[in-house]
């Protein structure tokens, strides 16, 4: 046992002199490691995405609500130098971690004729990143407005299929976290809250990545176009390959998955040559034509 | 020494400790915050909450769990050890802040409840790097809580010493659940080896402190065997110092004998308030005094000075020439027992 | 600290110290690696015969040429997406909206064309559509 001339005794004024010497170094040591690991844990941790979620601030828009392939609001944007009407589709998400379903089951049920014949406006908070935008209905039903007959009632929406026998890989995510309202929206440490997102019916999103950073994105049906929700909850959040036939339906690409395996987890990194065939199809254009276009250049685009 | 409760007992020293806290708590939050500002300036506050008290909450728990060893090692650390259940809860209060925002921002506002839904939404319970983590920060956040609820006095001498100990000893199992649930969460997001080097090393560390200062102690425990008339030798005269004491262990049953004003009195090791080792304390005032707390008792009967009340036991001790001989068996505890007179035969 | 309390402590930190420091490495030397792909992009590069305006940024590369058969087109590479919600390219005289023609909604990194059926255009207008707030315009100059 140390033999001291010193002896603590906690409430007394103060501390013998010895101790005070060791003790303002031991203060000095931790006020440094204070500054110190929250500078490496800053500096360190992975920047985050540039997405946003306008919070607070609720956006009217003017558009063609519709649950094809899940619930969208199509906003037209123009019409193109060939005389099309060109829609920009605003997937709708409900307030909290909820999808739009049933408040656009609702909407459909107090109309007289279907979605398509109507202009609705509405209103709600914009989620945007990487080219995708969502439109959370904040106020619930209360965010439809109002309606109005379509002046040109034809088809709003356009759809493709670019490939029967696709095979994907990515990362299954909920894509109201993803493009604006959770940073991370991906990845482990997000999955639970992906897993409540995508149980209560937000539409799942296959997030595709390549090594330069850049991010295609790929709703995600069954086959017949229905919510695939409940079937795919213990696959989110992980590297996987879904298997299905490739749509495009206007600006958002598609995947009716299959009946048998439709996602499998993936153990082992990719092989990166095994899915060339399939993303070349990946184009506006759906006639079959040789592709002179070059992986280079691709990733001179990519940042 | 209560003897009626009070929330703190605060005096100068409690309060100096619990303002260099604040101060260390509050360097950390605004480091990290201005720091986030200019170089991850496209973060959520949100995250920006949890990853700071996440990240305060572990570094705290490492210097919380270094002050035991550090102290056994060389008792100029005692009195960062004084004050060590402030900073416990303190502790706990920011892994609270962390585990509530997380829970609400994961699992709030959606299709189940959300202390349902921590157990539920990722059931990856048979992998390790699919395991869900939250599950693990769960039980660590309900392990402080218990220890910061009963961290006062009160619930020290209604649960009883031994019981209270066994509840807060949990805090090596909380530690543990804090450890895997770092690397099993953000590690798994974000794999960055400054980070989990850091973690690593603080890993490293408190095992260390703890494996040295185990086998430090090892060598220091004096096992006596029984002798004449049931007596067992402890020393010379010569090896105690002047008002301190040596410590003997009898079948398990630890004795300190103190040499004082030219007499040797022998009293249990363990004082009543924390199981602190009174054979390292020192006497002041006429009183044994516990080196942890400050806990005071007579030598010649284990009594706390009035008005307190505790009482540790008693134990025979007799001189032969300048050979100090002691008996195991403890009296109860406050009895009083003559003590050994120096150069007397 | 009693040498119950020590034996105690023993026991746990035998255990804790062997198991925690294992766990712990092996799920850090395990975390699972994305799949990465090499992404297409949806639409080809246009070739024109011969380029007529040619503006580079950090977020597009923006291409007006003559095609073989004459007729003008205009073509963005976009490397980077726009950070709003809605953003249209316009063929403009004026330099702003008035009297802007709808070229084509951008989103993420791409290849956007299309033709300039009304002639070269005095300007290109980048618009988001939906904060109604004109993000750039492009003067062209011959």
């Amino acid at each position: 046992m140390q033999h001291q001339d010193a002896f603590y005794i906690g409430y007394l004024p103060k501390a013998p002199k010895n101790m005070a010497g060791l003790l303002k170094i031991v203060i000095a040591t931790i006020a440094l490691l204070m500054i110190f690991v929250a500078s490496m844990v800053v500096v360190n941790e992975e920047k985050f995405d540039e997405s946003t979620f306008e919070y607070g601030r609720l956006t009217e828009l003017k558009g063609v609500v519709s649950k094809h392939p899940v619930p969208m609001l199509k906003v037209a944007m123009g019409t193109n130098p060939e005389g099309q009407t060109v829609y920009r589709s605003f997937v709708l998400v409900n307030f909290g971690k909820m999808g739009a379903y049933e408040l656009v089951d609702e909407l459909a049920a107090k109309m007289d004729e279907p979605l398509d014949r109507y202009e609705v406006t509405v209103r709600g908070t914009l989620i945007y990143f990487d080219g995708k935008t969502l439109l959370e209905l904040t106020n619930r039903s209360a965010s439809f407005l109002g309606h109005s007959m379509r002046n040109s009632p034809g088809p709003v929406s356009n759809s493709v299929t670019i490939d029967e026998a696709a095979s994907l890989e990515g990362e299954i995510i909920d894509p109201k976290c993803y493009f604006g309202v959770m940073k991370p929206g991906f990845g482990k440490v997000h999955r639970s809250c992906a897993v409540r997102c995508i149980s209560g019916g937000i539409p799942p999103v296959l997030m595709m990545k390549n090594k330069t950073g850049s991010r295609t994105y790929v709703l995600l049906t069954d086959f017949d176009w229905q919510p695939v929700n409940r079937k795919i909850l213990d696959k989110i959040g992980k590297g996987v390959r879904v298997s299905g036939s490739l749509q495009k339906v206007d600006d958002w690409h598609v995947l009716k998955l299959n009946e048998a395996t439709p996602v499998a987890l993936l153990n082992d990194p990719i092989n990166l040559a095994k899915n060339t065939d399939a993303l070349w199809a990946m184009r506006d254009n759906h006639k079959a034509t040789t592709c002179p276009y070059h992986l280079e250049s691709a990733i001179n685009l990519c940042r | 020494m209560a003897h009626q409760y009070v929330p703190v007992l605060w005096n100068r020293q409690k309060k100096r400790y619990d303002l260099f806290v604040f101060i260390g708590i509050i360097l950390y939050l605004l480091t990290f915050v201005a720091l986030t500002a200019v170089l991850k300036p496209n973060i959520t506050a949100e995250a920006l909450v949890v990853r700071a008290t996440g990240s305060l909450a572990v570094l705290m728990l490492h210097i919380i769990l270094a002050i035991g060893p550090l102290s056994r090692l060389d008792t100029r650390f005692l009195p960062l050890l004084y004050n060590r259940r402030h900073l416990g809860v303190t502790m706990f209060v920011v892994a609270f802040a962390h585990g509530g925002f997380s829970i609400v921002q994961f699992h709030a506002l959606g299709d189940a409840n959300p202390f349902v839904s921590i157990f539920i939404s990722n059931p990856e319970y048979g992998t390790l790097v699919h395991f869900p983590f939250q599950t693990l920060g769960f039980f660590a956040l309900i392990i402080f809580y218990l220890m910061a609820a009963t961290s006062h006095d009160f619930w020290l001498v209604n649960l009883g010493p031994k019981f209270w100990k066994a509840m807060h000893m949990m805090v090596y199992i909380a530690y543990a659940l804090v450890i895997m649930h770092v690397a099993l969460g953000i590690a798994q997001s974000e794999p960055e080896p400054i980070m989990l080097g850091l973690l690593g090393i603080g890993l490293f560390t408190i095992i260390s402190l703890h494996v040295i200062a185990a086998f430090r102690e090892a060598k220091n425990d004096r096992e006596g065997s029984l002798n004449q008339q049931g007596y067992v030798y402890v020393g010379a005269v010569d090896q105690i110092p002047e008002n301190e004491a040596v410590t003997i262990n009898i079948n398990g049953e630890k004795i300190a004998i103190f040499k004082f004003e030219g007499k040797l009195s022998a009293v249990s090791n363990v004082c009543r308030h924390q199981n602190g080792p009174l054979g390292e304390g020192k006497i002041i005032d006429g009183c044994i005094t516990c080196p942890w707390h400050g806990y005071q008792y007579l030598p010649h009967n284990g009594c706390s000075p009035p008005p307190f009340s505790e009482k540790v036991e008693t134990f025979d001790v007799i001189l032969e020439g300048d050979k100090i001989y002691v008996h195991p068996k403890p009296y109860e505890p406050g009895t009083e027992r003559p003590p050994a007179v120096i150069g007397a035969q | 600290m009693t040498s119950l309390l020590r034996k105690r402590h023993r026991q746990i930190w035998t255990v804790t110290g062997l198991i925690i420091p294992v766990l712990f490495l092996l799920a850090i030397f395990n975390v699972p690696d994305f799949p990465y792909n090499d992404l297409p992009l949806s639409q080809r590069p246009v070739e024109y015969e011969s380029v007529t305006f040619r503006k580079n940024t950090d977020i597009y590369d923006l291409e007006l040429g003559k095609m073989e058969d004459g007729s003008q087109g205009i073509t963005v590479m976009l490397k980077k997406a726009f950070n709003s919600p809605a953003v249209g390219f316009y063929a403009s005289d004026s330099g702003d909206m008035h009297g802007a023609k709808f070229l084509f909604a951008v989103e993420g990194p791409n290849v956007y064309t299309a033709q300039l059926t009304h002639g070269t255009p005095g300007n290109i207008v980048v618009y988001d559509r939906v904060h109604k707030k004109m993000l750039e315009s492009i003067n062209i100059t011959q």
